[in-house]
């Protein structure tokens, strides 16, 4: 009982060194990333890398719904299955404020979920934005032109 | 923002005038817009834009864009780092090319993709008259409609002592 103790706390203190996490062309689905979404543990975390993989809305959903990942500066999720609702939860995000850089290219996101991005107010120091290869059209680039941040 | 990639998407005009209108991006180096359904009144309102004096490459190919589109990019004074700028398979004809060949703002050119458009002798022959773009190293004009007088234009430019790729094969 005490060793399982002592070996989860282990995993926990482990957890918050995380700087990154590379998991790209890993088969994972929406079960997968929707537990690295739920994480509450890798607060260090700069670079997570999920790209060619198989994650769709739900998966993106959870992730764009984390709050513990406040030092993110980069996350890749190109080539995936994120539709407009996992986009728009991601565009939502408020508490990536050093994201830096942010990869959705070569998905399924329409007007939607690029409103969302382009409506995000709290990526002030986002350098790189790739949405290319997606479905969005002139109410998604509106938003993405109107942003001010 | 450095790199904004929108490229193949279903971006048409409201679009483009929306992204072209944004003030914010003054450190905006890359814009990808290739592939969308852009016309002449986006490109004429990227072409506007006054704000990206860092951009160094522009891609607008596999889009609608006209001469309208291409005299206002061709206008433009902002763009003073301007390395790369694809053009390719619109509709841009002469007009539209006499204004890109007249352009003084773009001295570190480097690469020009035209193929693919209405072109003519006399765009082709005010592109030749350029003095500016000295580092040029790749001008793509294939797939046009430009003759003898064009290539003679072309061939007559000494300033381009950098160019290392020239396509001009006549395909129409």
């Amino acid at each position: 009982m005490i060793l399982t103790q002592l070996l989860l706390e282990e995993r926990k203190q482990l957890g918050k060194r995380i700087t990154e996490l590379w998991l790209s062309q890993k088969k994972i689905g929406d079960k997968g990333a929707a537990a690295i979404g739920a994480n509450t543990t890798w607060s260090k975390l700069k670079e997570l890398l999920l790209n060619s993989n198989r994650i769709g809305d739900e998966g993106a959903v959870s992730i764009g719904s984390n709050t513990t990942l406040t030092n993110l500066e980069l996350l890749y999720l190109n080539q995936n299955e994120i539709g407009d609702k996992g986009a728009a939860t991601i565009g939502a995000n408020t508490t990536w404020s050093k994201l830096k850089f942010l990869e959705l290219g070569e998905n399924k996101i329409g007007d939607k979920g690029a409103i969302s991005i382009g409506n995000n107010t709290a990526w002030r120091n986002l350098v790189r934005l790739t949405l290319h290869s997606n479905s969005i059209g002139d109410e998604g680039a509106v938003s993405i032109g109107s942003n001010t941040t | 923002m450095k790199e904004l990639l929108l490229n193949s998407n279903r971006i048409g005009d409201e679009g483009a005038v929306s992204i072209g209108s944004n003030t914010t991006w003054t450190n905006l180096e890359l814009l990808y817009l290739h592939q969308n359904e852009i016309g002449d009144k986006g490109a004429a309102a990227i072409g506007a834009n006054t704000t990206w004096s860092k951009l160094k490459f522009l891609e607008l190919g596999g889009n609608k864009i006209g001469d309208k589109g291409a005299i206002s990019i061709g206008n433009n004074i902002a763009w003073k780092n301007l390395v790369r700028l694809t053009l390719y398979s619109n509709r841009i004809g002469d007009e539209g090319a006499v204004s890109i060949g007249l352009n003084t703002t773009w001295k570190h050119l480097e690469e020009l993709y035209l193929w693919n458009n209405e072109i003519g002798d006399k765009g082709v022959a005010a592109i030749g008259t350029n003095i500016i773009w000295s580092k040029l190293k790749k001008l793509i004009l294939h797939s046009n409609r430009i003759g003898d007088e064009g290539a003679l234009s072309i061939g007559s430019n000494t300033t381009w002592k950098n160019l290392e790729l020239l396509s001009y094969i006549k395909m129409r």
